[in-house]
């Protein structure tokens, strides 16, 4: 069975002999720029650092990195990053060298600036700093003076009078026929399972929007202004998404959204709140994709909640990743129990705060098999660490990490 | 109008209803000490208790410590000297290499919703402002947050700085964010792991001995 085969078996609940694996086919299934630096120098590997995502400084795996990882899954986009044979290096790449000194290739699009002090600044259209990363820090986060586009606005207008959204959204202003284009290179010339990543947040995203303490007093205080908000942004993932699956629907598995609704100890919201407010406009987005396509909802979010899940998989939600176990109520064995006949879980197969960090290659593994056994029932379960490999994580655990997922394949599943 | 009401305002998180009972509690004569110690205080022990619970979520408990803070930005003015000597006094960041504010935010609308007096540096703090802020302020507490993996170490690098300027036993140090626990804290050298906001107010109250 090809690798393809196998996910699409995995992701409609039929029985699969093997349990597959996804490095960087997700969004947060991937791995960040310093540690796929460290494993590729432990690998005796020779190439570059690729960075495709900027926030959280996502590296592309190489495809030998991906043949040894034994990945299943290949995101045919990467935000405009993903090269074919035929694309020439140039296009798609630039070199760019850290205040730190570590090089590494970035897309050509995107625009750094250096101040003196070691910060790297990512600027909007108008020079506004959007987003910073301190010379000592590993990832770029909102700009300390708040860029909060929707931070005074009380009046929110119609959809034109939105800023542009797209900083925040993976999924910017897209080449839907460059989407296509890699979708049908990759169905055609691979065997793996096609995972574009679409995005389509209606929380996280007005809280960036908003800013985030403004963002959830507003559910508290005003409630209609929240819905106001969330139809602006329904209306603009419905206009994105049409495009995006007619390029993508007749190679793909799966289309991903992200949205983080949780933190360690519980949700960000009230089940009644997020029912109320968030909720109907979710399902009018996942409703579309089922109704226009094949494609599985895929949805990643993080941290705790298990309280939230009956309304996600009533909202249309067919796939949950990273299933973040360490957070309160996230017990895998309850969760593949409870929801395991209408979910398919993506992740959850060690622990990445912790375990991969600073645990030995032994607890690794240890905790790499038992977490399969809690969520794979003979199908419904996609190996991936919780999130992406942080930077910092000794090679020699990833290692751990995938002679694990081969032991428990070997000795059968 | 009873501090009932005015509890019970903080505790919806009615900022205009709590400000408006703020005033009238003040104009029938009620005394600044108390409306905090038997109305403010009380309602955020109410609000900490039901989050815990998860009766209340981050919306709720981030509508309450604000209406809780602008009903204090009225009272605490009106202290008299000698009033506030409990007052709590804390220097809060999150350490160097990290840029994360949301959950530094909270605690801080926590703090000083329960009467702390908070100097908030900030993110992306290094070990030497926080020490010399501490100096400045004569911190009873220095708060630490972190939320990457990769800046959790940094909290020892603080701990070590204080020990290096002679002073690490005049603070508590207290640091939570997502990747810490319990073992975290005491590894890097912390006195106190803050789960949540409440529990950390809880634990400094405690460890200060002040109710």
């Amino acid at each position: 069975m090809d690798k393809r085969e196998v996910i699409r078996k995995v992701v409609n609940h039929q029985p699969v002999d093997e349990v597959p694996r996804d490095l960087g086919g997700g969004y947060t299934t991937g791995i960040q720029g310093e540690a796929y630096r460290d494993l590729v120098e432990h690998l005796g590997l020779d190439e570059p650092v690729k960075i495709w995502e900027r926030l959280e400084w996502g590296a592309v795996p190489s495809e030998q990195v991906l043949q040894w990882a034994g990945g299943y899954c290949i995101d045919p986009y990467l935000n405009g990053a993903r090269q074919l044979p035929e694309d020439s290096p140039e296009e798609v790449w630039k070199e760019y060298t850290r205040p730190t000194g570590e090089e590494y290739l970035i897309p050509r699009d995107l625009m750094i600036d250096q101040e003196e002090d070691g910060r790297e600044v990512i600027r909007d259209e108008e020079g506004t700093p959007m987003l910073v990363r301190s010379k000592s820090s590993y990832y770029f986060d909102d700009y300390p003076v708040e860029y909060f586009p929707l931070k005074d606005v009380a009046d929110l207008g119609t959809i034109e009078a939105l800023p542009d959204t797209a900083i925040y959204e993976p999924w910017t202003s897209g080449d839907f026929a460059r989407l296509e284009r890699n979708a049908k290179w990759f169905y055609e010339n691979t065997d793996y399972a096609i995972t574009p990543f679409f995005g389509g947040s209606l929380f996280a995203l007005p809280t960036h929007l908003r800013g985030y303490e403004n963002f959830l007093l507003d559910l508290k205080r005003n409630p209609e202004y929240v819905k106001e908000l969330e139809e602006l942004l329904v209306q603009k993932h419905l206009t994105d998404l049409k495009p995006f699956i007619e390029a993508v629907d007749d190679y793909a598995e799966i289309i991903g959204f992200a949205d983080d609704l949780g933190q360690q100890d519980g949700p960000l919201l009230s089940p009644d709140d997020f029912r109320e407010l968030i909720f109907p406009y979710m399902k009018r987005v996942y409703d579309y994709v089922h109704q226009h396509s094949d494609l599985k909802v895929y949805l990643h979010s993080d941290g705790a909640i298990q309280s939230l899940i009956p309304s996600l998989i009533e909202a249309g939600v067919d796939i949950l990743n990273p299933v973040q176990f360490s957070a309160k109520g996230m017990d895998l064995n309850t969760l593949k129990q409870e929801y395991g006949d209408e979910l398919v879980f993506w992740g959850g197969g060690v622990d990445t705060q912790n375990t991969l960090p600073n645990a030995k290659p032994a607890e690794v593994k240890r905790q790499v098999k038992e977490n399969i056994r809690s969520l794979h029932d003979g199908s419904g379960y996609v190996f991936a660490q919780v999130h992406n490999i942080q930077p910092g994580v000794p090679p020699v655990n990833i290692e751990a990490m995938y002679e694990a997922v081969d032991e428990i394949n070997e000795e059968g599943v | 109008m009873t501090m009932e009401d005015f509890k019970a305002a903080i505790i919806a998180g009615d900022k205009e209803l709590a400000s408006k009972l703020v005033d009238g509690l003040l104009e029938d004569g009620k005394d600044p000490q108390s409306i905090i110690a038997l109305g403010i205080t009380p309602a955020m022990n109410v609000v900490g208790e039901r989050y815990d619970r998860q009766d209340f979520f981050l919306p709720d408990m981030l509508a309450a410590a604000d209406a809780a803070q602008s009903v204090l930005d009225v009272v605490e003015p009106q202290l008299r000297e000698g009033d506030s000597e409990e007052s709590i006094s804390v220097v809060l960041a999150t350490v160097s290499g990290d840029q994360h504010d949301i959950g530094k935010n909270i605690v801080y609308m926590v703090f000083r919703a329960e009467g702390f007096q908070v100097t908030d540096l900030g993110t992306d703090v290094n070990e030497q402002d926080i020490v010399e802020a501490a100096q400045e302020v004569g911190a009873d507490v220095v708060a630490l947050s972190a939320l990457l993996t990769t800046t959790v170490d940094e909290f020892a690098v603080v701990t070590e700085a204080f020990e290096a300027a002679g002073i690490r036993d005049d603070v508590l140090i207290v640091v939570g964010g997502a990747p810490v626990t319990e073992s975290v804290a005491t590894e890097k050298g912390a006195d106190l792991y803050g789960e949540t906001p409440f529990s950390a107010v809880r634990q400094i109250r405690e460890a200060l001995q002040i109710a």
